[in-house]
């Protein structure tokens, strides 16, 4: 005997016409003494019909020569090409008087420098007050240069010290 | 009736043999660039392809627009169509890819308000703009059975998981074998019966009312 889902299965197989004939001739036998399947195979049988019928109206409505004007109207519809947006080149940035802003973005950096220096120097402990020994080297935990490149050179100072100078280049990333 | 479709679906598919050849001629006939080989596939197949597609999509509008969009695919894509599968198995795979494509469309953009879509329900039932189109039958009084039987199927369609759906339609409209609608949705044969199983069981139930066999009738 066959489980209630194999049974399901065999009944829904044997009303699609998917069976074997000689399981197809097993289950018409069983369907003898099983009401319950028989009634099963009714209603799905009227749910075939109620379907095929409903969708035979559908069917009958459809205007076929307009359906298929406005498919040839899309076949034969000439390819436009999709318009692009133009894509400017990440980064790229063009800045008017170029040549007039690197003047000024030079004197701007130099003076970035001097002040690094003099601030890097008056940071640094003066040795007879301070008792404790003299660390060397310096350590930078962190420099913005903006839009700019620049360089972190270590210099030694007049009495010996490591000082880190942080040297900003004048021209942009990315402009000629 | 205790009947299985064995011998019918035999017969169906001895006739299916030479429309699968005839298919295959008017495709290698499309490929090489037969217009008029392209209308008599449309004119064979467009009607099944529409009842197909309205058992997926909510209305004849949009069921329309699925047919139109699946034979400009089919026209665009046959120069890829090797002939492996029959024809109409492809044809149906694409509408029903479209079809569903269309209804999670619009599941996604639900934006009628509420009071706007009552009222598109109470014109529904009004029979204006129905969902259902018109039946023209002599009889006033089953033409309105029947329509309100299209309705009920909708309704009941409508509440299946997509796939349950498109399994069902293929099944008891179309008659597809079990090895045709896994070729078309591309899913084993055992993933059908029971997509199938459970949406005869969710339909049954939906439609207890219409299917005592009374209102149902084939004439």
């Amino acid at each position: 005997m066959d489980s209630p889902e194999k049974e399901d299965e065999k009944l829904q197989m044997f009303f699609d016409g998917e069976l074997a004939p000689e399981e197809e001739a097993a289950v018409r036998r069983s369907l003898e003494g099983s009401p319950k399947a028989a009634a099963q195979l009714r209603e799905w049988e009227h749910l075939r019909t109620a379907m095929k019928s409903v969708a035979t109206d559908w069917a009958g409505e459809i205007d076929s020569d307009a359906l298929f004007a406005r498919i040839e109207n899309e076949i034969g519809a000439p390819v436009v090409p999709i318009a692009r947006p133009k894509l400017e080149q990440p980064g790229l940035r063009v800045i008017p008087d170029g040549r007039e802003r690197r003047v000024w973005g030079g004197v701007a950096t130099g003076f970035a420098a001097a002040a690094a220096i003099f601030l890097a120097v008056m940071a640094w402990p003066e040795p007879h007050l301070d008792p404790s020994p003299i660390v060397r080297g310096s350590q930078v935990l962190e420099a913005d240069f903006g839009s700019n490149t620049g360089t972190i050179f270590e210099v030694e100072g007049g009495a010996g010290q490591s000082l880190a100078v942080i040297w900003i280049d004048d021209e942009e990333v990315g402009l000629p | 009736m205790n009947q299985p479709l064995s011998n019918a679906s035999k017969s169906k598919e001895a006739s299916e043999g030479s429309s699968k050849k005839g298919d295959h001629d008017l495709v290698q006939r499309v490929q090489a660039g037969d217009s008029a080989a392209f209308r008599t596939l449309y004119d064979k197949y467009h009607r099944r392809a529409f009842a197909v597609a309205m058992g997926v999509v909510k209305n004849e509008d949009d069921a329309l627009d699925a047919v139109q969009n699946a034979f400009i695919k089919v026209h665009k894509n046959i120069h890829r169509f090797q002939g492996s599968s029959s024809f109409y198995t492809w044809l149906y795979r694409i509408v029903m890819n479209v079809s569903i494509d269309h209804v999670r469309r619009t599941s996604r953009r639900k934006t009628l308000d509420f009071d706007e879509r009552a009222l598109h329900e109470e014109s529904e039932v009004a029979g204006d703009g129905a969902l259902v189109p018109r039946v023209t039958d002599a009889n006033p009084g089953k033409a309105a059975l029947r329509r309100e039987l299209g309705s009920a199927i909708q309704a009941a369609l409508a509440q299946l998981p997509e796939h349950h759906r498109a399994v069902i339609v293929l099944r008891e409209i179309e008659g597809m074998s079990y090895e045709e609608m896994a070729e078309a949705l591309e899913v084993p044969k055992g993933t059908i019966m029971s997509r199938l199983f459970h949406a005869r069981k969710k339909m049954q139930v939906e439609l207890a009312p219409y299917l005592s066999g009374e209102v149902v009738s084939e004439d």
